[in-house]
């Protein structure tokens, strides 16, 4: 029963009640106790619940709260019997039951709340709102006593204030001596003078000393991420290519470099084809420039762009009609009007037009005179070709009709020789294929060979390079499964060390455990004492059989010698009334059991009476209904006098 | 094909080392137990690092003069790295210079090769109009508003520093959840991209 009183009592500290340090059994609980308990406990569970946490002075309006409360809590579902008296004229037993129901009832994750109830962000809200309580609380400070606008709260503790001490991120990249790791490579004597002598530590390199944290964390975040990058590169494409990684390096470079070349070209070729079309839409007006005047100079012809050469045309006209009109103005008097001038370079602009159509035609004619005289060159020498080739094949032929006109004249001589120098031959080609069939059959049951083991060797390789990405991609699993173990460990460890904060739980569960126990041996024993029970009832039944029979035995063989013998009789009298004497005294010893049995279990029920207050609860009620008769008697006065 | 517009661009290249050479010369007043720190210091300055300081070397040169020598050591570092000139390339385009300058010029380029050829890489690949240089980031928490009691809505600061030619720029966002998963999905979109090119 302490178990149970410890947690209940513990679980109402917790939802804020009062509970004295020296309280701790339900004994102890006072009315006003109960009461408050309860209704708190009424009002977690549900919030709507509007019942008074302390009772009323009044009588009756007690009994009305016992009444609601009692109501409530059928209402929840509360199983046994239940009423205003509950409450009011409390008992141990129903109060405990009454109470372990109720925290039963309570919303479990309110009993955790209370004890740990933060999630992250309750705890970051919480801590922020106290760092603001915090500031706004102190004092203002000149900005002069804040180094770096950071103040000082105890020797451990400080804040910022302001934006004096902040500067940007900004990162500069930082030389960090590499290869001294593996000391087995050499590193080259200059390096080492340099690393020794020359270079600056980290926190010297950047130009303000603020940056030397961004560089520091810019560096490692590049290398960091160029590794992964190269790993999965490897991963994925690296080792299908089965090169070693330099020679893979070495190859993407090569076919990175070569892209960029491609592309450099092309965009060049690109870009002198629309120079050229812009310089092919200006060249006539360019030879049309160069007829016009010999200002302009020969080194503006070729490229440039149609804007420059319109500009250099208005330049040049601009030019020339200067120099004309100051001609003018040195030369003939200034009888020349408006209208002649215009007069005369219209006419001089006609002459111009005329000379441009002529010159423009000549070209066009020239132009095509030059075609025809190409494709001309062309079906020339594509004859000659033609003519070539046939030369070459009359000269064929008539090498072979020499040759067989000289063999002519000796014809017969000369058909024998020819057919032995053909047979010959035949002969010599048998051999030869002989020979070649000789050789060829050796190499090609090499060349079969061969083939098959580099197949062999091809599907092992293959097979291998598979083994290799399984045994990597299991190597990443397992790492990924330890750093997911590690967490999950850390996360427990520190679970773990929040829970052993709370004593409770494991004393609980110690508690729980012993009870367990102790529940086990009381069972083991409860049967042991059951086994005795049944082997003595069975002795008995044994005993009283045993008994039966002997006396059945002796008074069978006593009465037949009683008719013969009178004393015989007299036995026999005395054994009937001794076995019916033992009778008597063995029901008289089963009876007293029984009556002890008796007793005890009265005793049991005086003990557990005695516990209900059931004296202190009669003269509580007494005293309630004298204070009830009184306030009627009050009552009835005040009416009465109304 | 000849092109009006365009500079020879041996030329320029020319002109400048011999500027230079000449300007090494200018070195040999330095003692020599400053020389190897003041080209290391030279190099950390085109590295992006701190540059070399003129209170450190004002009793050997005066102020005009100590931007010559700077000069001059920069232009010709930086060439020799460009043209990738070996060792013995070197040693022939300082002919001219006494062998102890020589032989230091020689070593400290050989041995900071890789740095100063990455710092002048950045260098090219930033010719675009405007690039990152780097970003800035911050967290704030949102506790509450002037209509709502409490928001409690993360919110991203970003800080680009963006390079537009000479003068650096700071882009300033604030993005809440949302906003910074679609920058992310963007930039994600940008990175496959890049590794596109790469393979």
């Amino acid at each position: 029963m302490e178990e149970v009183d410890n947690i209940i009592i513990h679980t109402f500290r917790q939802i804020g009640c009062d509970i004295e340090e020296d309280v701790v059994s339900l004994r102890q609980f006072s009315t006003e106790l109960i009461i408050k308990a309860t209704v708190r406990c009424l009002k977690i569970i549900d919030d709507s619940t509007s019942l008074p946490l302390t009772l009323p002075p009044g009588m009756s309006a007690r009994f009305r709260m016992g009444t609601d409360l009692a109501n409530a809590l059928v209402s929840l579902g509360y199983k046994g019997e239940m009423g205003y008296q509950t409450f009011l004229y409390s008992n141990e037993a129903d109060i405990r039951r009454v109470l372990m129901f109720l925290v039963e009832k309570l919303p479990k994750d309110t009993a955790v709340t209370s004890d740990e109830p933060l999630g992250k962000s309750a705890l970051l809200s919480r801590s922020i709102a106290a760092c603001i309580a915090d500031q706004i609380q102190t004092p203002w400070l000149p900005p002069c006593c804040k180094k770096r606008g950071i103040r000082w709260r105890t020797p451990k503790q400080w804040n910022r204030e302001g934006a004096s001490g902040a500067h940007l991120y900004h990162s500069v990249a930082v030389t960090v001596p590499s290869g001294l790791d593996d000391l087995s490579r050499k590193i080259p004597k200059e390096v080492k003078s340099y690393y020794s002598k020359a270079l600056p530590l980290v926190s010297q390199q950047p130009p303000r000393h603020e940056d030397t944290a961004a560089s520091l964390l810019e560096t490692n975040a590049a290398e960091v991420t160029a590794a992964q990058e190269w790993e999965t590169e490897w991963n994925s494409v690296g080792l299908q290519s089965r090169l070693t990684q330099q020679e893979y390096k070495a190859r993407k470079k090569e076919r990175l470099q070569k892209k960029i070349a491609t592309q450099l070209q092309q965009d060049v070729q690109k870009a002198e084809a629309g120079g050229v079309t812009a310089a092919g839409g200006a060249a006539d007006l360019l030879q049309f420039l160069s007829n016009f005047s010999d200002k302009t100079p020969g080194k503006q012809q070729g490229k440039g762009s149609r804007f420059t050469h319109t500009s250099k045309l208005q330049f040049a006209q601009d030019d020339d009609k200067a120099i004309s009109q100051m001609g003018i103005g040195e030369g003939v008097p200034k009888a020349d009007t408006e209208e002649e001038q215009r007069q005369k370079r219209e006419d001089e602009q006609q002459g111009l037009r005329d000379q441009l159509t002529q010159l423009t035609n000549q070209m066009d004619g020239l132009e095509l005179d030059m075609k025809k005289f190409t494709a001309g060159i062309q079906q020339m020498e594509e004859q000659k070709n033609l003519e070539e080739r046939s030369s070459e094949e009359k000269n064929d032929a008539y090498r072979v009709k020499k040759r067989t006109m000289d063999l002519l004249p000796d014809a017969e001589n000369n058909i024998a020789k020819l057919q032995g120098v053909v047979e010959s031959s035949a002969q010599r080609l048998v051999s030869l294929a002989k020979q070649w069939e000789k050789h060829r059959a050796p190499l090609i049951d090499e060349y079969r060979t061969l083939k098959e083991q580099n197949a062999n060797k091809e599907s092992e390789s293959l097979k291998k390079l598979e083994d290799i990405q399984e045994l990597r991609d299991r190597m990443k699993e397992v790492v990924d499964e330890t750093r997911g173990k590690e967490e999950l460990h850390k996360q427990l460890v520190s679970e773990y060390e929040r829970m052993t904060k709370d004593v409770n739980r494991s004393a609980y569960t110690r508690r729980i455990l012993e009870i367990v126990a102790n529940i086990k041996k009381q069972k083991h024993e409860i049967q042991k004492v059951l086994v005795d029970t049944k082997t003595l009832q069975k002795e008995i039944n044994h005993m009283s059989g045993k008994l039966d029979r002997t006396f059945t035995v002796t008074d069978e063989l006593i009465f037949k010698d009683a008719r013969k013998d009178e004393s015989v009789r007299k036995a026999y009298k005395y054994l009937a009334a001794l076995h019916e004497n033992f009778d008597q005294l063995i029901k008289t010893v089963e009876d007293t059991g029984s009556i002890v049995r008796e007793i005890r279990d009265l005793e049991d029920q005086i003990e557990t009476e005695s516990n209900k207050k059931t004296i202190a609860n009669l003269q509580k009620i007494t005293a309630d209904y004298k204070e009830m008769k009184k306030e009627n008697a009050t009552l009835i006065a005040k009416v009465k006098g109304k | 094909m000849f092109q009006p517009n365009q500079r020879d661009p041996t030329m320029p290249v020319l002109v400048n080392m011999a500027a230079s050479v000449d300007g090494l010369k200018l070195l040999e007043k330095c003692p020599s137990e400053k020389l190897d720190s003041l080209l290391h210091e030279v190099i950390d300055g085109i590295c992006g690092h701190c540059r070399p300081r003129l209170q450190d070397y004002s009793r050997v040169w005066t102020g005009e003069v100590w931007f010559q020598v700077l000069d001059a050591c920069q232009t010709w570092i930086k060439n020799a790295v460009k043209n990738g000139l070996t060792k013995d390339g070197m040693e022939k385009d300082l002919e001219n210079l006494p062998a102890e300058i020589q032989r230091r010029l020689v070593e400290c380029v050989t041995v900071r090769r890789g740095d100063i050829r990455a710092s002048l890489l950045a260098d090219t690949a930033a010719i675009s109009q405007a690039h990152l240089k780097d970003f800035d980031w911050k967290l704030k928490l949102a506790l509450s508003s002037d209509k709502i009691a409490s928001v409690q809505e993360p919110l991203l600061n970003v800080d680009f520093n963006v390079q537009e030619g000479d003068h650096n720029k700071t882009v300033s966002l604030e993005m809440d959840r949302q906003e910074l998963n679609k920058l992310i999905a963007s930039l994600e979109t940008a990175n496959k991209a890049v590794l596109q090119m790469k393979t």
